[in-house]
Formats: structure tokens, sequence, C-alpha cells
């Protein structure tokens, strides 16, 4: 990463702020928040539940419901356009091509249990435009996500996989677009210690290989201090702090942040075995 | 000295389907042998599908197992008396993963508890105030009568983690069987209730058996473990030499697994393995 020329901005948010309406209340749950994020970076956004981190990761990728339930202020420019005020044809090309794509955590309920995932990569391809050759695109994205006895996957149904099989496939369904950009929200969590660290790796090696910027939104410091360059700290809807990884790490300058680690420590590193 | 609760050769098959006329079956926990004793904390790791839910819930008496047995204090769980079933069932008690999901949506905490509290004779109409409130102060929630109306789905998921762990505590047990008590917390969540768990353990000379897939956890707090892998127990010793020295290849597995909370030691790592 370093000793290179700095790379071109890809994702430039500012002043963006999020209003839910909750029960006749207004609540700010995204409250004027600035991130930059340059091309094949990679970038951890760290909060606890309630930080409005998803929402946040939500409201980017225009992703939001109802705008009369959600009402979403500011400025996001991704590559030049101007996201946050793009109608919605000028969005489906975005998605459509070399734009943006989120995974999230829970793939069980992102998948249709009464599909095979054939079926189900078909979709997400034909829906992005590309009809050809639709089985060996599929079996190429599964196999760039680290799956490789790809024609049982493909015939599977989703309760037939594994959790890392199915967080797998739906980063492979989020890559047939080729984003620049993959919004990840909590993407390890619901997996087992092992699982995870392959799913961490096949992050790693989209970022490396294939140059994709990736957006990690996480509560979990292991995470972010395995895969991120550069981490925004949020609580409350704004981010108190950011900083790259080590520094966050070794000299956290915000009270906040400095709790969060040392939570994380508590956790994560008993014994400092390498 | 007796184990506190044992489990002898014990085995839970499962059946799946049929395969042909011949009935298919898994076997979730296969010939499991092990023991905890009273005010010690044994860790049973392995990832989802090795059995070790299934395990907790036959040594909680929710579930039978298909042959072997459990023993309370060196008696048969199947075979107690009507007063030693009474006993079994107030010295161990259950932690569950999803604290939303173990207390019932409809009811305050106050009647949560009171619940457990009327049932065991632990207390009166009178006192059930004073002692609810009690008791949610000692797992952290002050002041306790704040808590006392709210409802489950008002409270963070750490906050009715705690609520969970109160129930559990009411009726005095020896020991708590907790499967994955922190994974459905968030980290600093995950860090508070872990310390509230070794305090609590400390004060009241509790033992714990903790289910867990995370080894960061078991090592802070575990004073032996037992790695499960495909229904067996591959590994057993004190916590502290399994970690320095794992014999079963998956145990490598999943130490290699853990995730590191500083940055550069987890790329030290990574170029260590040639990643």
């Amino acid at each position: 990463m370093s000793g290179t020329k700095p790379r071109p901005a890809l994702l430039t948010v500012r002043q963006v702020k999020v209003h839910l309406r909750v029960n006749d209340r207004i609540i700010h749950a995204v409250d004027g928040v600035d991130l930059d994020l340059r091309a094949g970076e990679c970038v951890g956004i760290l909060g606890e539940s309630g930080s409005g981190k998803s929402t946040f990761g939500r409201a980017i990728t225009r992703l939001l419901p109802n705008v009369a339930l959600a009402h979403l202020s500011g400025e996001v420019m991704f590559d030049g356009h101007d996201v946050a005020r793009m109608p919605e044809a000028g969005l489906r090309l975005l998605r459509r091509r070399g734009g943006f794509s989120m995974v999230f955590q829970d793939p069980l309920n992102h998948l249709n249990p009464t599909r095979r995932i054939a079926a189900q990569m078909d979709e997400a391809l034909r829906s992005i435009g590309d009809r050809h050759k639709l089985r060996a695109r599929a079996a190429e994205l599964l196999l760039q996500v680290g799956l490789s006895d790809v024609e049982r996957v493909l015939r599977a149904y989703p309760h037939e996989l594994s959790g890392g099989m199915r967080q797998r496939v739906l980063i492979a369904m989020a890559l047939a677009s080729e984003p620049r950009l993959l919004v990840a929200d909590e993407p390890t969590t619901a997996l087992d210690a092992t699982v995870q660290m392959q799913v961490i790796e096949t992050l790693r090696r989209l970022n490396r290989d294939r140059h994709v910027a990736l957006l990690i939104i996480t509560h979990n410091f292991g995470l972010v201090a395995e895969l991120c360059d550069r981490v925004y700290v949020m609580t409350g809807g704004k981010f108190v702090e950011d900083a790259d990884v080590f520094s966050l790490f070794e000299s956290p300058r915000h009270p906040y942040t400095a709790s969060l680690i040392a939570a994380g420590r508590r956790l994560l590193q008993p014994s400092a075995r390498v | 000295m007796t184990p506190i609760l044992s489990a002898r050769a014990v085995t839970k098959t499962f059946a799946v389907g049929r395969q042909g006329w011949r009935r298919k079956t898994i076997q979730a926990v296969d010939a499991v042998d092990l023991h905890v004793h009273e005010g010690e904390t044994l860790a049973i790791v392995g990832e989802s599908g090795s059995g070790k839910s299934t395990l907790a819930r036959i040594l909680l008496g929710l579930s039978a197992p298909t042959c072997g047995d459990v023993l309370f204090r060196g008696q048969i769980t199947t075979a107690l008396t009507r007063h030693d079933r009474h006993v079994f069932r107030r010295e161990i008690q259950p932690v569950f993963q999803d604290p939303a999901a173990s207390l019932n949506p409809r009811m305050r905490i106050e009647t949560t508890l009171a619940h457990v509290f009327l049932r065991h004779r632990l207390a009166t109409p009178q006192t059930l105030r004073a002692i609810t409130i009690k008791q949610l102060e000692a797992v952290g929630l002050v002041p306790g009568d704040h808590y006392l109306g709210r409802y489950p789905h008002e409270l963070s998921g750490g906050q009715q983690q705690r609520v969970a762990i109160a129930r559990a505590l009411a009726v005095q047990p020896k020991l708590l069987i907790a499967d994955e008590p922190l994974s459905s917390l968030d980290m600093s969540v995950q860090a508070r209730v872990l310390d509230l768990l070794i305090e609590l353990r400390r004060r009241f000379h509790l033992g714990l058996v903790l289910i867990s897939h995370d080894l960061n956890v078991v090592e802070t707090i575990a004073d032996r473990v037992a790695v499960m892998y495909l229904g067996k127990i591959v590994e057993t010793g004190a916590t502290a030499e399994v970690m320095r020295s794992p014999r079963h290849a998956y145990t490598r597995t999943l130490l290699n697994a853990r995730l590191i909370a500083d940055p550069r030691l987890a790329r030290r790592r990574r170029t260590e393995e040639g990643g």
C-alpha cells in the first residue's frame, strides 16, 4: 500500500444526515458525517449497536426505505456521481456495472430458501444485464470467493450450505456487477471462528487482487485490526475519531475509542500469542 | 471428591430421514465422558454442528441422551428421588445464547424473576420486591427498581443477558451451564458481561460450564477445556496447557483462527503464514 502514488477518491461523504421517523418522533440516526474513501482502500466503521453505523451504510448505498420514513440529506459523491440525489434509474446503472454492492450480516435472511443457489446466481447476473453463459460466470464468481466445490454449491439449496459458504455465496452475488466498492455490514458476526477467518481471507483477497474497495461496518475490533487500513469510530450518529488502523490502536485520541479498544484487548488478546 | 455433574458415555442420535427402508441417523454427541467439580469452570469449545449445544441440553436435563448417563453428585439423573430432582433442577441453571428469546416478551422483568422466587419459595409476597431489586443489582442493573417495570424489548442485549443471568442465579445454583452467553452481544458489552461472570463466580463460588467457539473468551475464564469435534471430545486438559501445546489438529485450527486486537500482530501473523 505505502510508497505508491495516492489513489483517486472513490467515495466522498459530506455532512450526511439521516432522520428516521419512528412513532411520530424524529430520530437523528446519522447526524452530520464526513467520510473519504479512495479507490482500492479498505476502511472500517467501528461502532456499537445503535450507533447508526448500519443506517449510514444503507444511506450511502441508497438502500434506505421510503423517503417518507427516512430522510437523507448531505452529499454522497461516488466517483463523480451525486448518489444522494440520484434518481432510481441512475442508481440502477451504478449498481449494474462498476458501482457499489452491499453484503449483510445474516446470509440466511438474504437468500431465498426455496430456490437453488444456481437460480439465485442467475437472477443476480440477469438483473445486472448479464445474459450470456450464466452458469460459467456464476462458477467463476464462486471460485473468486474461494468456494471450491462449485458444482455442488450451485445445485444446493441455502439450508444445505454452512454459514460461511452462504456468506461467500452472497459476496459472490455482490461481485456480479464488478463493483469498485463493497459495503459489508457485519460480514462475519454470524459465523464460527474458523469460518470467520475464511471470509476475512476472501475479503482480503478481493481487496488485494481485484482492487475492490471495502467499507467494513462492524463492532468487532479484531475484524478491523485484521482487515482495515483506516478506521472511523462511530457513536450516537457521529464519527468521534478517524485514524489509520495502527495509530488508532496504539494511541486512540477519543476516550470512547480508548474504552472500546480496552474492551477489545480484554477479549481478543489474553496471551498475545501469534 | 464427587464431581457435581458428570457425563458417562453420553450419546445422542438424531434421525435425519430414510435411505430406502433404512433410517438415516447422525451421532450429534458420540460417547462423551466429562465431569465438572464444584467451583470449577469447564469450557466446551467446537464449531457449530460439533454437538456442543446438544451436549449442554443433555447436561441440563432438557434433552434425554440416546444412551449413556448424566450424573448429579454421583447419582444418575433419571433415577433421582423427587427431592433430589428438585435439588438438581435448582443447583444446575442455564444461560442461553439469545437473551431476547429466553425471556418472555410479554412479562415485565419483575414478573419474570418473581416466578422463580415464588416457585422455589425463596420469597414471600412481602419480601418479593426487595429481593428482586437486590438480585438485579447483583448483576449490575443499578438501580434495580428502575428495571422492575420494563419489558425485555425495552432493554439492550447486554441488559437482557444480565436479566437472564439474574434469573439463573436467583435460586443460588452451584453450576451455570452457559451456551454461547456472549456471542449475540456487542464486543464492548461482551467484555462487561464476561467480567460479571468472573465476579459472580468468585462471589458465589459458582461452577461454570461455558459452551463457546471463542477461544479468547475461554482462555480468559476457563480452568479446563474440552474440545469437541464431530460429536466427540478430541482433546481435554488445563486451559493454559491446551493453548500452549494443542495436540489435535482441530484445536490448532481454532487457535489460528483467533482474531487479534492488534493490527501489527495480525499483519505479522499473516506474513508468517504466507497469506
